[in-house]
């Protein structure tokens, strides 16, 4: 399958990279789910990418993919000097020390049979690192820094805790082993605007004083902008756009990110209205369009949409477009 | 007080605030009825379980020795309150010492059932390949009938407890290993699984931490179901006379003595009958009762 | 039908609703709709009464929309529940009143309920299956709403349907009839519902986070339906939502909900530009925008959500509150009006000095009287 272009990826010192990535589920009578269709994307050291879409963009199985939750059907996940897709199951477990996840379901998340201490402490015990009271004291450390009292939370199970505080334990628990990359799948999209913005400050920190990178994967665009260095926004599968954050929210250039822009409702102002887009949703991930797959929501759109792939080119200094219209370099590019 | 990130604890725990008018809250409840009914259920039970415990102690007659007349009617005198069987051995006495056999029949044949099927649902829940095999065993063994392969194995292994008990187990373990099945891979796609899962853990200890229990809530409530079946079915292969060998008494093994005297001691078939009817019963209603208690 | 002007006087607070029409319908501004006055919802549950709405007022005039803002847990869903009188179960109890056109709800016959139910008042839920039936066509669903309150053939009702889904952008609105609701996405159905809610041309619509669950696309067309029916037939509209905002941009009036009570409300731009209670403010800098530069620390509210149920003394946001005062924790505010239609439950509001000599005297000390630790850079962070 053809991917969306591979300029936008760096040429070395990428802490995780994904190429070609393919995710497809069959369905009863030979049809698939085109879920992921020729993914590319890497992450720096010490770097966020916000991976960005509505649902049915593929940006949630994205993320499955990449800690091998879910298999890829075609592609590489090039981690730290391994490729995932080929590991076998004992080789990938080492790996997987250095590569974590914060879900969306932040109470979900926790084993409900089990204290938060003890759900803290569990990575140390799998990986059989120092003794049980070490383990312990880690873990009350970790809580400590997420902004829980040990003390006091500790032995709680996750039903008597509020989502914040749930989430903060994910956080203190991804963070037990070190990891060199965090992959967050909408971390705040189940929690309270109050809490959301705790949650994303502590995010911040913490990235900040461990020198962590960052896939944040979230379906909000303000959100993103709180968070992220880079921004790729994904439609159907295949990536639209990919930008350094401020380039994208200065200068979006694909129509869908300038729609997704233009729907974010804003405080006391007047909605602005994209103009297109309207009455028209998400086309089944069964049976995408061919060409460009925006084009049936694209106010653009022309026959080459519909004949031809666009690919992802650079229109101004790190920021790169999948779209016919717009790949002309802007005039102000080389000053940037 | 707290760390720089906004990790202000839940406030003061306060008393709970009365009503609007300080009225009792009005709680839901179960129909009283029922509440009735599992009480009356879990007296029962205990009264059969300390019976079954204590048989050996209590100032009853040897189960296994003539006591009096053949065929003595119930309510004589201690210790022939029930009466006597055809050898005028302690109707009461034999209950008692059959409920012992039979209830550890049933437990043992259900806690291995469980622990069997348990494992394999589970496994098969994980592992395609083993799903396939597992699957084939278990569809097999509910198509054959319960008493054909308890005769079978009786027949290959000689009448006695071990094949009774591993007879029943083999009989139960198919339904436990299907409910197992079906609750691991619906808690499988649940994020604390995945997010084991990407913490490295094994399998099998995503297993045991992350799933195993949440497929012990319905198991459990289900076993007692099964226990119930299983008290039953040693009735009927005891009836049958596969069952333990005489002159060990079992209830099924007293209800199939008791009937070739039906026309004369009809209370030798009666009052075994009633007691384990009763007693499956008890298990039924409380099975019934923790299952709604666990949704 | 009742077409009224938009643009009347905003009839909004807490006051009670004598003292905004004192002969019922004062010069140049008509009846209020709605008068909602010391509202107070107690659920029984095994662990003990919860009263998760209490004292709870507001005045919707005509025509007018009012938007309700709160967290999980703010009693913001059981507001428009209790009006709606969807908690008449056993376990519920609700104390106050809630008078529509005049006439009391809270003790009105379930017959009347469901003459009002639809015919007056038409309510769109976050979840659109809670409307739809997954096994009956989207038409035959339509149809039925429209005949239970319209005397209507089947041939009419049938042509009043399709006209109902153009209305509300539906492509292919005729084979749309014939689909089941799973043929159809989320944004879909819950465009359909809207279609059901107006069918009967209501005087209140209340919609219950109609946008939660939709894409960010789909809810900016969402919403834009939902004002456009509400300004063409002068329905007035309660818009409840735990975004801030989506209602701002297309609200009147704007309620401010947090743990159980109704703390601050006004005309939406007064609320939005200078919030009197020092939840809204917070709230408000804590949302995230795309306006803000990248990078920039969201300003936070210490802590968690009171839960409605628990009982305290003083004000039920102290905890949280950088401003709290030791009178913050002894005396629950009460509630005060302001003349430009404002009300707000605040010993402290933000636009007397008396706020801000509170914070200076907390930053002082380092902590409010509640014990929450402030430091400067809190405060400015995100100012």
């Amino acid at each position: 399958m053809a991917g969306t272009g591979k300029a936008h990826l760096r040429s070395a010192g990428a802490v995780l990279r994904a190429e070609d990535l393919v995710v497809e589920f069959p369905l009863r009578g030979g049809k698939r789910v085109h879920a992921v269709s020729g993914v590319d994307f890497d992450i720096l050291p010490g770097e966020t990418l916000a991976l960005v879409g509505e649902s049915g963009s593929g940006k949630s199985t994205t993320a499955k993919a990449i800690v091998q939750l879910e298999k890829p059907t075609a592609g590489h996940v090039h981690f730290e000097g391994d490729d995932l897709t080929v590991l076998r199951s004992g080789a990938l477990r080492q790996v997987r020390s250095r590569l974590q996840m914060v879900f969306q379901d932040p109470i979900a998340s926790l084993n409900p049979w089990r204290e938060v201490l003890d759900i803290v402490a569990e990575p140390l015990q799998i990986w059989r690192r120092g003794t049980r009271r070490e383990q312990l004291d880690a873990a009350r450390a970790a809580m400590r820094s997420v902004g829980l009292d040990p003390e006091t939370m500790g032995g709680r199970r996750a039903s008597e805790l509020s989502g914040g505080q749930c989430q903060r334990v994910s956080i203190a628990r991804a963070l037990m082993l070190e990891p060199r990359v965090v992959i967050c799948d909408e971390p705040v999209a189940a929690l309270d605007v109050s809490v959301q913005a705790q949650i994303l400050n502590l995010l911040g920190d913490l990235k900040a004083q461990l020198d962590l990178s960052m896939l944040f994967i979230s379906h909000d665009l303000a959100v993103v902008r709180m968070v992220s260095d880079r921004v790729m926004v994904m439609y159907l599968g295949k990536i639209c756009e990919v930008a350094s954050a401020a380039s994208l929210y200065e200068a979006p250039s694909h129509p869908y990110t300038t729609l997704l822009l233009g729907s974010i409702p804003r405080l006391g102002q007047a909605p602005a209205a994209p103009g297109y887009g309207l009455g028209t949703e998400i086309p089944s991930p069964v049976d995408p369009p061919s060409g460009c797959r925006f084009r049936t929501r694209c106010p653009l759109a022309t026959d080459l949409c519909t004949k031809e792939e666009p690919v992802l080119k650079e229109i101004a200094k790190d920021h790169y477009v999948a779209c016919h219209h717009r790949n002309q370099r802007r005039p102000d590019a080389d000053q940037r | 007080m707290k760390s720089k990130i906004d990790g202000a604890g839940p406030p003061p725990v306060l008393p709970a605030e009365p009503g609007l008018d300080g009225r009792a809250p009005a709680r839901t409840r179960p129909k009283g009825r029922r509440r009735v009914g599992v009480w009356l259920a879990g007296a029962w039970l205990a009264l059969v379980i300390s019976v079954a415990l204590l048989a050996d102690v209590l100032p009853l007659a040897d189960p296994t020795v003539n006591i009096a007349p053949a065929e003595s009617a119930p309510f004589g005198a201690w210790p022939e309150f029930l009466g006597t069987d055809r050898l005028g051995r302690s109707v009461l006495s034999r209950l008692a010492h059959g409920a012992q056999v039979s209830l550890l029949i049933g437990v043992l044949a259900t806690v291995f059932g469980m622990a069997a099927g348990v494992a394999m649902g589970m496994l098969s829940a994980v592992r395609p390949a083993s799903d396939f095999v597992l699957g084939a065993l278990t569809d097999s063994l509910l198509a054959v009938p319960g008493v054909v392969l308890l005769l079978a194995l009786g027949a290959t292994m000689g009448a006695g407890l071990t094949p009774l008990v591993l007879g029943l187990a083999l009989y139960a373990m198919p339904s436990f290993a299907r409910l197992a099945r079906g609750t691991t891979r619906t808690v499988h796609g649940r994020p604390h699984v995945q997010a084991a899962q990407v913490m490295g853990a094994g399998q099998f200890r995503i297993l045991v931490r992350e799933i195993l229990p949440a497929v012990l809530r319905p198991v459990i409530a289900y076993s007692v179901v099964v226990l119930a079946s299983l008290v039953v079915a040693e009735a009927s292969v005891s009836y049958l006379g596969l069952g333990v060998p005489p002159p060990t008494p079992t209830w099924g093994g007293m209800i199939s003595d008791g009937q070739s005297s039906l026309d004369q001691a009809p209370y030798l078939v009666l009052v075994p009958a009633a007691i384990l009817f009763i007693t499956v019963l008890s298990l039924g209603v409380l099975g019934r009762s923790s299952r709604q208690g666990n949704p | 039908m009742k077409r009224l002007s938009r643009r009347s006087t905003p009839a909004l607070g807490h006051r009670p609703p004598e003292q905004t029409a004192p002969d019922g319908r004062p010069s140049g501004t008509s009846a209020p709709l709605l008068v909602v006055d010391d509202l107070a919802t107690e659920f029984a549950t095994p662990g003990g009464p919860v009263l998760a709405l209490r004292n709870a007022g507001l005045v919707l005039p005509q025509g007018r929309t009012l938007g309700v803002v709160g967290e999980s847990g703010s009693g913001k869903s059981v507001l428009v529940r209790s009006i709606m009188r969807l908690l008449r179960s056993r376990g519920v109890r609700h104390e106050g009143s809630v008078r529509f056109d005049g006439e009391e709800l809270l003790t009105a016959s379930n017959a009347r309920m469901r003459k009002i139910w639809g015919d007056r008042i038409a309510m769109v839920f976050q979840d659109p299956m809670t409307t739809l039936h997954p096994n009956h066509r989207i038409g035959f669903q339509i149809t039925e709403a429209l005949r239970e309150h319209l005397p209507l053939s089947p041939d009419e009702a049938q042509d009043r349907a399709l006209r109902l889904l153009e209305s509300v952008a539906i492509p292919e609105p005729a084979r749309r009839l014939r689909q089941y609701p799973h043929e159809m996405s989320g944004g879909m159905r819950q465009r359909i519902v809207i279609a059901i809610a107006i069918a009967c041309a209501p005087d209140l619509l209340l919609a219950d986070e109609p946008t939660t669950a939709l894409d960010v696309t789909v809810q900016a067309q969402v919403l834009d339906l939902l004002s456009l029916h509400q300004s063409r037939r002068g329905m007035a509209m309660i818009l409840v939502s735990h975004d801030l905002a989506v209602v701002s941009s297309r609200t009147d009036e704007l309620a401010v909900m947090y743990s159980g009570q109704i703390v601050e409300s006004g005309p939406t731009a007064a609320v939005l530009d200078a919030p009197l209670m020092p939840y809204t403010a917070a709230l408000l800098r804590s949302t995230p925008t795309v306006d803000k530069a990248p990078g920039t620390r969201l300003h936070t509210i210490p802590g968690e959500p009171l839960p409605p149920e628990r009982r305290v003394t003083g004000c039920r946001f102290a905890s949280r509150c950088r401003y709290a005062v030791e009178r913050c924790l002894t005396t629950e505010p009460p509630l005060a009006a302001t003349p430009g239609g404002r009300g707000y439950r605040c010993h402290l509001p933000l636009d007397g000095t008396a706020a801000q000599e509170a914070l200076a005297a907390n930053l002082a000390r380092g902590r409010t009287a509640a014990g929450l630790a402030v430091t400067e850079t809190d405060v400015v962070r995100g100012a």
